[in-house]
């Protein structure tokens, strides 16, 4: 139909915002509350009172989307939405639940081959220019000059324990440093 | 009989990994729809004229009454000296990038409504970022400009900055990210300076003007001092519909208007696809 990435960008938004609000209505049995981006300012609040909130994951860019470098899919989506809290508040982890192991040299779904990567650095990780990634890859550029968000963990959310192992600092999937 | 309405959805994207390079290569080059072709939008530098007062600003805003008897405009201004002060208190109190972007879009907006007041008389008033989005179609329809505050709504999700912590998207980059997405017709900058020089041509005498330049040589000659916002460079090139803005000298507010109507009377600095 034609719609600008901006436009694209909104939409996108929704169904963020549509997935945030069902995880809250699992969650809500524990009081955790859902925040729009007005409402980070109550984050501290409710992390102190219960441990955690939950938000949608996109940038609120809406029409501020920019152009990706090639086609028209907005390049800053869920997983770079949440990168940069965790680089604004100085998160202690920036964990991504993904139903693959980590990062491989091709998408494991369509190529056997693959093979699993546990451990780069941003600068590899984009000399390597792979065709395919399991992570938004503004996400690895902006890690080139991250204050605080310094490295990243993806883990196989399929695995039960993998979670709590990533909480408590350990190597379960695949780690994402800046440098 | 046979339901041709059935459940299933044929979709380009359903099963795919949107962060596969073929499948984001999907689309490029198809038409992009243009939501408001016949609208210009200017931006007046709150360093350039607002923060120098009435003498600096009043003539602009003069202009502005006289082009919005003929034109829709969208006006948007930026935070100025009470930016960079912000930015020098914050900075000192270790504050993040992202909580700079937030407390910046105050200033701008503080801006925007000084315009809006002056502006008044002509129906002109400011809007904050949350509402002009979705409702600057009809706000146009109804009024003959908007003010818009400059700073996109980045806030706290504002990407690292590459050199320092001062945020990358101001209000440059916020105005021509809107005209991109609106697909409007002209996007001037209005500052105090007649455009792009090699150098900066308040502190050196020798600076040259460069009056016409295609972004990717304009990111090759690795300026030191640029008068929009560095990451314009990035968010310029890979524009479809705002192919080019140019670059004006206000304090001959006449230039504003020439720069409305397509005449080159500044910098213009383009991408591939302009034409002109």
């Amino acid at each position: 139909m034609g719609m600008p990435t901006g436009v694209l960008g909104l939409l996108g938004t929704f169904v963020s915002i549509q997935n945030a609000k069902m995880i809250h209505y699992l969650l809500a049995d524990h009081g955790i509350p859902y925040i729009e981006p007005g409402g980070f300012s109550q984050l501290p609040l409710y992390l102190k009172e219960r441990n955690a909130a939950i938000f949608f994951g996109m940038p609120p860019y809406t029409y501020w989307q920019r152009n990706p470098e090639i086609g028209k899919i907005p390049p800053y989506r869920t997983d770079t939405g949440c990168y940069l809290i965790s680089e604004t508040y100085g998160t202690k982890n920036m964990i991504y639940i993904k139903d693959e192991k980590g990062l491989y040299t091709n998408d494991p779904k369509k190529d056997k081959n693959a093979k699993f990567i546990p451990k780069i650095t941003a600068g590899e990780l984009m000399e390597r220019d792979l065709d395919d990634v399991v992570v938004e890859r503004s996400v690895i550029e902006m890690m080139t000059s991250a204050k605080n968000g310094r490295q990243i963990q993806i883990i196989n959310g399929m695995e039960k324990g993998n979670l709590t192992k990533a909480l408590n600092g350990e190597h379960v999937g695949t780690i994402i440093t800046s440098n | 009989m046979e339901n041709k309405h059935h459940n299933h959805i044929d979709s380009l994207y359903m099963r795919e990994s949107l962060l596969d390079k073929k499948v984001m290569a999907i689309g490029e080059g198809s038409s992009t729809f243009k939501m408001l072709p016949y609208v210009h939008i200017v931006k007046i530098g709150a360093s350039s004229f607002i923060d120098k007062g009435r003498e600096a600003t009043y003539p602009v805003v003069d202009k502005m009454r006289e082009i919005l008897k003929k034109e829709k405009l969208v006006i948007s201004t930026g935070g100025g000296a009470r930016s960079k002060h912000l930015f020098s208190v914050a900075l000192d109190l270790g504050m993040p990038t992202g909580v700079l972007a937030q407390l910046a879009g105050e200033d701008a907006l503080g801006n925007a409504h000084i315009l809006g007041t002056l502006l008044s008389p002509e129906g002109v008033i400011a809007i904050p970022p949350e509402s002009i989005g979705h409702l600057l179609p009809l706000f146009l329809q109804a009024a003959p400009g908007v003010i818009y505050a400059g700073m996109p709504p980045y806030s706290i999700w504002e990407h690292p900055s590459k050199k320092g912590n001062i945020p990358s998207h101001r209000t440059d980059s916020g105005a021509i990210i809107l005209a991109e997405t609106f697909g409007f017709k002209t996007v001037t900058l209005v500052k105090d300076v007649d455009g792009l020089y090699d150098k900066d041509p308040k502190e050196f005498k020798d600076a040259k003007f460069i009056d016409k330049i295609n972004v990717n040589e304009l990111e090759k000659m690795n300026l030191k001092t640029l008068p929009f916002n560095r990451v314009v460079i990035d968010i310029l090139r890979n524009n479809k519909s705002c192919t080019h803005f140019q670059v004006v000298n206000g304090n001959n507010p006449d230039l504003i208007e020439d720069s409305i109507n397509g005449k080159h009377v500044g910098s213009i600095i383009h991408n591939d696809l302009y034409e002109g």
